[in-house]
């Protein structure tokens, strides 16, 4: 018995490390595919890196989409919903570009950060792939729901409060 | 079993009066002859739309004709306004019963095409006052209330559609739109595939195959339905099964007894071993039933065979028991403190591990949405799906998180399985907590009735040492009591053990008899009949597409599938063909489908067939006159063959010589002025 756990343990001490569980909302499909359905949602099906930051934080968990439905009806004040800078967007949003499923659509004024003050949109492709997700009914149910539960309604003012309060 | 079409009627009223078509249909075959673009396809697409069943095409609401029935109609190189417009069917049954059936395509109000009104009897060539009902189409229970109209039609054709498994569980009809691909070919789509069109938005799994299997009555799919119920029965006594143990386990709520030994899930093998049993608590310890019964039991014949001792006899002992009562009031107070904390930790514990769970499903259900992006479409193509980056081509880890770390994340699959031990893991666990939180509020309670207990007994003694000397001691018939009380409240809970496990023993047996029904239906494929029906099928089918001159393939390597019932070509699906090799395949097997009934009387075809010729493709390119000749056979048998062509007429003129058919000509437009 002991030469055998010996012999397996010697086994894992191999050069890769060992691989790890993730969360899904960290995997870089899953997020490309939810970031089509955001923007294919927006007006205009174009949106700004702040709200991606809003809509992003919203669609990954249950809770943040209840309290993200709570503000826009009002029913929350802006302080009392927490929206979390997300690094890993802007990575995802890298790889949208280079895989080329979205594209910058204008470069916004005033922006104070420089670089990141563009406007997206889908591209071609883009629009493919949100028809696609579209057409398939079984997949992505809750946060298609979740996304038409939002509808076009929400507003750039709406945003920037969310953020306006903390700075 | 089927219907036939009688007459078919369309009419369009207009400012200038009515305009319309009224054609007969007998059995045999019927070839209605116009040129293209006057309106042929609109009476084909009558026969559907009049029988409810253009939902057989696809999920639309909008009436499948052209404008000449919801706009505007030409006549004589004039435009006429439609104002309103309808379709009406004579149709006839095996015994010779008639209903017509009037439904509108233009109306002011377009719910009132979900309408069919009937009159039963021959309204359009007999007119007179008939007994009408009114059905609804295209909504909710149209095939299965009362009010609905394929209900009704399925009953006039005979048909006593089989319930078959939707897509998300639900048991549903096999609905007539399942059935018609095989009896009706719609000039566009339905030529489009040599295997029949299938309206799959209604979510029928294998609609293709359960349909023909239905058509030609297969003993298989009247097994498979027995068996959907079945494992629709087994689920069914699972949750019953559940819910009866979940209601054992509360029976005995606040009696501190626990029932121990029912299986989680059903068994066949009742009462089990080790058997069921009920475990009482004192507070402290779990001790068998019938053991404390007996305890309770000696105790109380020991109090009654003593005579009670009065307060002054008592009165020695008295201080020393107040001593020692008010100990076991503090101990038992002490344990209940302990067992309340206990209990509310194991709450907390019960909570955090459903917000673990419900993350990890959470987390679960969006691995499965990923897994069907990897597998086809647009996402699959990604680069960042084969691990390479799409702005430098370098490999990368499949990970949103700093490119540098060392972590190497798991495989999809893997992770799903990860999280798939781990759900199983945390609902174990839940049991696990909920069981012991279970006991722990039982034993909670009871000790809440010891402290009570107690504190009596101490002020009981307390009042002793003030009372009247010759009086019995309160303090002994309290005990005597609370023990009587207790006994009987035991004999309660076994009594309705009885009950419970009556309820078990039946569940068990229904348990066994759905098992080894089920164990006989899964061993057996087709029958004897539904193998010779489908060898019938297979040489009516090769024989036509001999006689129709099919060209892709060899016919010696064509047969059709005991599987999928479709052709195939040593073994694999009959794929793509030349069009007109399509065409003819599809001619082949739907006429083939009608003549196997012929032998086998038991089946439930229609009773006929329409095909709406294609659109550019011209009857010259195959043998049109061969098909014809096949499907002028089926007068004898009494069935229809309904074709709708713009073939030149002095070509089809030569091809019907001799044939017995129901030749119908048109020259121009078919909607033409109508006597009011």
């Amino acid at each position: 018995m002991p030469d055998t756990e010996q012999a397996a343990t010697e086994e894992g001490t191999g050069v890769q490390p060992r691989p790890t569980p993730l969360p899904c909302d960290l995997r870089p499909i899953w997020r490309l595919a939810v970031l089509v359905l955001i923007l294919n949602q927006c007006r205009q099906k174009r949106a700004t890196i702040e709200q991606l930051h809003v809509m992003n934080w919203s669609i990954r968990r249950r809770k943040a989409q209840d309290q993200f439905l709570a503000y826009l009806q009002g029913r929350k004040s802006p302080n009392e919903v927490v929206v979390r800078y997300d690094p890993s967007l802007t990575r995802a949003v890298d790889f949208a570009l280079a895989e080329g499923i979205v594209v910058r659509y204008e470069k916004l004024d005033g922006g104070d950060e420089g670089g990141s003050q563009y406007r997206l949109t889908l591209s071609k492709l883009g629009e493919k792939l949100a028809e696609e997700l579209m057409a398939d009914e079984e997949n992505f149910v809750v946060e298609k729901a979740f996304l038409r539960d939002i509808g076009q309604k929400i507003t750039q003012t709406q945003i920037a409060d969310l953020f306006k309060w903390r700075r | 079993m089927g219907i036939r079409i009688r007459h078919v009627e369309l009419l369009a009223m207009t400012a200038e009066g009515p305009f319309g078509v009224s054609i007969p249909f007998e059995n045999g075959l019927t070839v209605l002859s116009a040129p293209n673009t006057s309106g042929k396809s609109t009476c084909a697409m009558a026969i559907l739309y009049g029988l409810g069943l253009e939902g057989m095409l696809g999920p639309s609401h909008v009436p499948p004709f052209p404008a000449a029935m919801l706009d505007k109609l030409i006549h004589d190189d004039k435009q006429h306004e439609v104002v309103s417009s309808q379709v009406r069917l004579e149709i006839e049954n095996d015994q010779g019963e008639f209903v017509t059936l009037q439904r509108m395509v233009l109306a002011a109000d377009s719910n009132t095409r979900q309408l069919i009104r009937t009159e039963l009897g021959r309204a359009i060539t007999q007119a007179r006052e008939y007994d009408r009902r009114d059905f609804y189409v295209r909504t909710a229970g149209s095939a299965t209330t009362e009010l609905g109209f394929h209900a009704f039609l399925s009953k006039f054709a005979g048909y006593d559609l089989p319930m078959v498994n939707g897509a998300d569980g639900s048991i549903v009809p096999l609905y007539l739109e399942c059935l018609f691909p095989y009896f009706f070919v719609e000039q566009i789509s339905g030529w489009r595939d040599v295997k029949a069109r299938m309206p799959t938005y209604l979510r029928i799994p294998e609609m293709a195959k359960r349909s023909l299997e239905f058509i030609l009555r297969f003993d298989v799919l009247l097994r498979e339905v027995e068996r959907q119920s079945l494992l629709q029965a087994e689920q069914k006594l699972r949750q019953e099964w559940t819910s009866e143990r979940e209601a054992a386990k509360r029976s005995f709520q606040g009696s501190g007894i626990i029932i121990e030994g029912i299986m989680e899930t059903p068994e066949p093998l009742w009462p089990p071993t080790p058997g069921v049993q009920l475990l009482v608590t004192d507070g402290n310890d779990w001790t068998p039933f019938s053991q404390f019964v007996a305890g309770i039991e000696s105790q109380l014949t020991h109090i009654r065979t003593e005579a009670l001792p009065t307060a002054v006899q008592a009165s020695e002992t008295i201080l020393e028991d107040l001593r020692k009562a008010e100990n076991a009031q503090y101990e038992a107070q002490q344990r209940f403190d302990e067992l309340a904390s206990d209990v509310r930790a194991e709450q907390a514990q019960v909570i955090a591990i459903d917000e673990r769970l419900t993350v990890l499903r959470e987390d679960m259900r969006k691995y499965q949405n990923a897994k069907r992006l990897q597998v086809r479409g647009g996402f699959s193509q990604m680069k960042v799906l084969e691990g390479i980056c799409p702005t430098c081509n370098q490999p990368i880890k499949d990970a949103l998180l700093s490119q540098d770390r060392p972590a190497n994340p798991m495989s999809l699959e893997d992770n799903i399985a990860f999280l798939h031990d781990q759900v199983e893991t945390f609902r174990e666990m839940r049991e696990e907590s909920r069981s012991a939180l279970s006991a722990k509020e039982k034993q909670l309670e009871t000790m809440r009735g010891m402290v009570l207990n107690h504190s009596a007994l101490v002020r009981d003694y307390k009042r002793m040492l003030r009372t009247d000397a010759e009086a019995p001691s309160a303090a002994a018939i309290r005990e005597e009591i609370q023990l009587e009380q207790r006994l009987e409240s035991l004999m309660e809970a076994q009594k309705s053990l009885g009950d419970t496990l009556g309820k078990f023993a039946d569940m068990a047996s229904r348990w066994t008899k759905i098992q080894s029904r089920l164990k006989e239906i899964v061993s057996k494929g087709l029958s004897v009949g539904d193998t010779a029906k489908i060898n019938r099928l297979n040489k009516l089918y090769l024989e036509q597409l001999n006689e129709y001159g099919f060209s892709s393939y060899p016919i010696g390597e064509i047969s059709l599938s005991h599987e999928t019932y479709r052709a195939s070509v040593n073994g694999y699906e009959l794929g793509l063909t030349s069009a007109s090799d399509a065409i003819r395949s599809i001619w082949a097997y739907l006429l083939g489908m009608l003549e196997v009934t012929r032998t086998f009387i038991d089946a439930n075809h229609i009773g006929f067939i329409v095909f709406d010729e294609p659109k550019q493709q011209s009857a010259a390119d195959f043998s049109f006159a061969a098909l014809l000749k096949r499907a002028a056979t089926s007068k004898a048998k009494g069935q229809q063959v309904i074709f709708s062509t713009s073939e030149k007429r002095e070509r089809l003129d030569e091809m019907l010589k001799g044939l017995d058919c129901n030749y119908i000509k048109f020259d121009g437009k078919m909607l033409a002025p109508m006597p009011k």
